[in-house]
């Protein structure tokens, strides 16, 4: 979590906000993704978020969701996933948030779980349909592993439980944009009194996410926030590709120019 | 219709849980319509004019009381002890589905919402929902599976003379779990205006919760009918378990007559390898899918199982979690049925009886010979006939014709 904490340190000390990619493990190939994660800090990643694929994914759309249809039939199992995450870390200090189903995390064990993610040099992980029992539940384990943990805090999110939310979460909060699934739209809706009363409960950096896709929304989610996630769009130009390394580097570099800077 | 019993029961749900199974795994933009969905509920089941209201649809609507039926000629095939029916395929539309989606429907119009989507395997939760929605002028849009579509050709065509929409979805499997898949993302999309009434006890609570009471008409009616009509309480109850719902409604009044012994059956398939099946708790091992924490199909990473069932109603990874808690009391007892069992069944009981059995039911009805086999003559056997096969006849015409 240092790592994720010292980029969101550093990306505040220059005055900017961060920019998060986020992209599928093993789409559309695990050598991509290999190539991916280490090219990107190059093109303007702060932080890169890994998403494994789960076969039932609820929060993602079609372009996401499809991703990870497409690695699964492809064989790519939670290891291989891991495996990568493994040798980008041998060489790489960039920092890599795991995007992780309940199911997996169950299954996988829980606590064992986030062992192995922190022994393959995860910094963080982001749970997106944990209930919050079970989160609980693991608290200890990812304070003694020093992982991040960003909760989601949804429109539809009341006062009262934004605070429960944000209290619980280490790293950085994960604000959603919008209601609805991950995926590619044109208007982005004004962030900035959610921001406010998020500012009021937490002193952790906000990441702002789901349905971000151009440098221009980028620039408008970091009017306000912390760091801008960017799922879909990426995913999706990186699989309408020939070269999906090069596609992502492309399209990182032009997201990075929206990053509000002060 | 109480939906929380004394806390001294000690098979009352606690907070949405069943012992370890059920809870809440959901990404953060449902939560707050799940806790208002709950409170709705709460209110309404213990709002007498709601209670009447449901009462008087499932009367004039739906056309209970359904009774239970002897069956003399498949007791006497069997040769043990006395096989006795409870007729849910002679509700309206043909399945005990609507008892739950009339109870939803009046529960979004208790909370504003005009506008509902459903999943369906068979195509009875979605004819059900339909049903109700064009009866209340509701929007109805309706999620299947792409292969369920074609199984289910008939169901899909009466969904839309009902007024509703139905999308085929063509993602993973294309059956009721990518349904369920493509009906939750919706809901993610649309849940300030839109309410979700899902067709089993499975998913996030309240759900489990909420159609489980709204299915316990059937039991409740089955307990008082079996008493007035044999003196007496049957030794056992049989029901098709899929997500579970009319398994549980059959089920839960039964609860606590510990003299009572309750069998679930699910989906046997081709074998019982991966993939082969549809059967979770005899196989399964506790995960979470579609929201809550149950049994279900999975590989080592937590990966959905593919499923199969010659039933499309019970080709599911999942089962409701109410179902893994009363397993892991010894409360019921789960086993399976094999397409081609269930298949006899639905031949069986048509020249039998007369009746034609859903195939879902069909699972139910061939463990109830099974069972009957094996017991006395003066033991009673009910068996939950959860829904009529005439939706399903084109596709046994293809199976038997195999
Ligand atoms: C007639 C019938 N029985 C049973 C089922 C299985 O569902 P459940 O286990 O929720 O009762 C279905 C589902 O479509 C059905 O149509």
């Amino acid at each position: 979590m240092s790592r994720i904490d010292d980029a969101l340190a550093t990306t505040r000390a220059e005055g900017r906000a961060a920019l998060i990619p986020y992209i599928t493990a093993g789409y559309p190939s695990i050598a991509a993704t290999e190539s991916v994660l280490a090219a990107l800090p190059d093109a303007g990643a702060d932080i890169i978020e890994v998403g494994i694929p789960y076969s039932d994914p609820i929060a993602d759309g079609p372009v996401i969701a499809g991703a990870m249809h497409q690695a699964l039939e492809q064989g790519v199992t939670v290891d291989a996933a891991m495996s990568v995450i493994e040798r980008v870390r041998s060489h790489s200090d960039v920092p890599m948030v795991a995007m992780v189903s309940q199911s997996i995390v169950h299954r996988r064990g829980g606590t064992t779980f986030l062992q192995n993610l922190a022994d393959v040099g995860t910094d963080g992980v982001v749970i997106p349909d944990a209930d919050l029992n079970a989160l609980d539940s693991m608290a200890d384990t990812l304070e003694a592993l020093d992982l991040a943990c960003a909760l989601l805090i949804a429109p539809t999110t009341p006062p009262a439980r934004m605070v429960e939310l944000a209290q619980r979460c280490r790293g950085f909060v994960y604000l959603l944009a919008r209601t609805g699934l991950t995926g590619t739209r044109s208007e982005l809706p004004d962030l900035s009194e959610r921001v406010e009363s998020l500012r009021a409960c937490t002193t952790l950096p906000i990441a702002a996410g789901f349905g971000i896709s151009t440098a221009e929304q980028v620039r408008q989610a970091t009017e306000s926030c912390d760091a801008a996630i960017v799922g879909s769009a990426l995913v999706n130009f990186m699989g309408e590709s020939d070269d999906p390394v090069a596609a992502a580097v492309t399209m990182v570099e032009s997201l990075a120019t929206g990053i509000h800077r002060s | 219709m109480s939906t929380s019993s004394s806390p001294a029961d000690p098979l009352a749900p606690q907070d949405g849980w069943f012992g370890s199974f059920g809870g809440r795994y959901v990404p953060e933009t449902l939560v707050a319509a799940l806790d208002a969905l709950a409170v709705a509920w709460e209110q309404a089941s213990q709002d007498q004019s709601f209670l009447d209201d449901f009462d008087r649809l499932l009367v004039h609507s739906v056309g209970r009381p359904t009774p239970i039926s002897r069956a003399p000629r498949l007791t006497e095939a069997a040769g043990g002890g006395e096989i006795v029916l409870k007729r849910e395929d002679l509700a309206h539309t043909g399945a005990h589905k609507i008892n739950n989606t009339f109870g939803q429907v009046l529960l979004a119009r208790r909370m504003g919402k005009h506008r509902i989507i459903a999943e369906t395997g068979a195509g009875q939760h979605g004819v059900a929902t339909a049903t109700a929605c064009a009866q209340f002028g509701m929007t109805c849009e309706v999620y299947m599976g792409a292969e369920d579509v074609r199984r289910q050709s008939l169901n899909v065509f009466r969904m839309r003379l009902l007024g509703a929409t139905v999308h085929e979805v063509e993602d993973g499997s294309r059956t009721l779990k990518d349904a369920t898949n493509a009906a939750m993302r919706d809901w993610m999309g649309s849940v300030e205006s839109t309410h979700y009434i899902l067709g089993s006890v499975v998913g996030p609570h309240p759900f489990p919760l909420i159609v489980r009471s709204l299915q316990s008409v059937i039991g409740r009616e089955a307990r008082q009918q079996c008493i007035d009509q044999f003196g007496r309480l049957p030794d056992h109850v049989v029901a098709c378990v899929g997500g579970g719902s009319n398994a549980a409604g059959i089920f839960h009044p039964f609860l606590n007559d510990p003299n009572v012994a309750l069998l679930g059956v699910e989906a046997g398939g081709q074998g019982d390898k991966p993939g082969q099946h549809a059967a979770p708790l005899c196989f399964g091992q506790p995960g979470v899918l579609h929201g809550s924490r149950s049994y279900v199909l999975q590989d080592q990473d937590g990966q959905t199982q593919d499923v199969h069932s010659c039933s499309a109603g019970l080709d599911y990874p999942g089962v409701g979690p109410e179902h893994a808690w009363w397993k892991e009391l010894g409360r019921a007892t789960y086993e399976r049925v094999d397409d081609q069992a269930a298949l006899e069944a639905f031949s069986v009981l048509s020249k039998l009886e007369g009746i034609l059995p859903a195939l879902e039911s069909s699972h139910a009805i061939a463990a109830a010979m099974r069972l009957a086999s094996t017991r006395p003559k003066d033991e009673l056997i009910l068996v939950n006939l959860s829904g009529r096969g005439d939706k399903d006849v084109l596709e046994a015409r293809t199976l038997l014709e195999q």
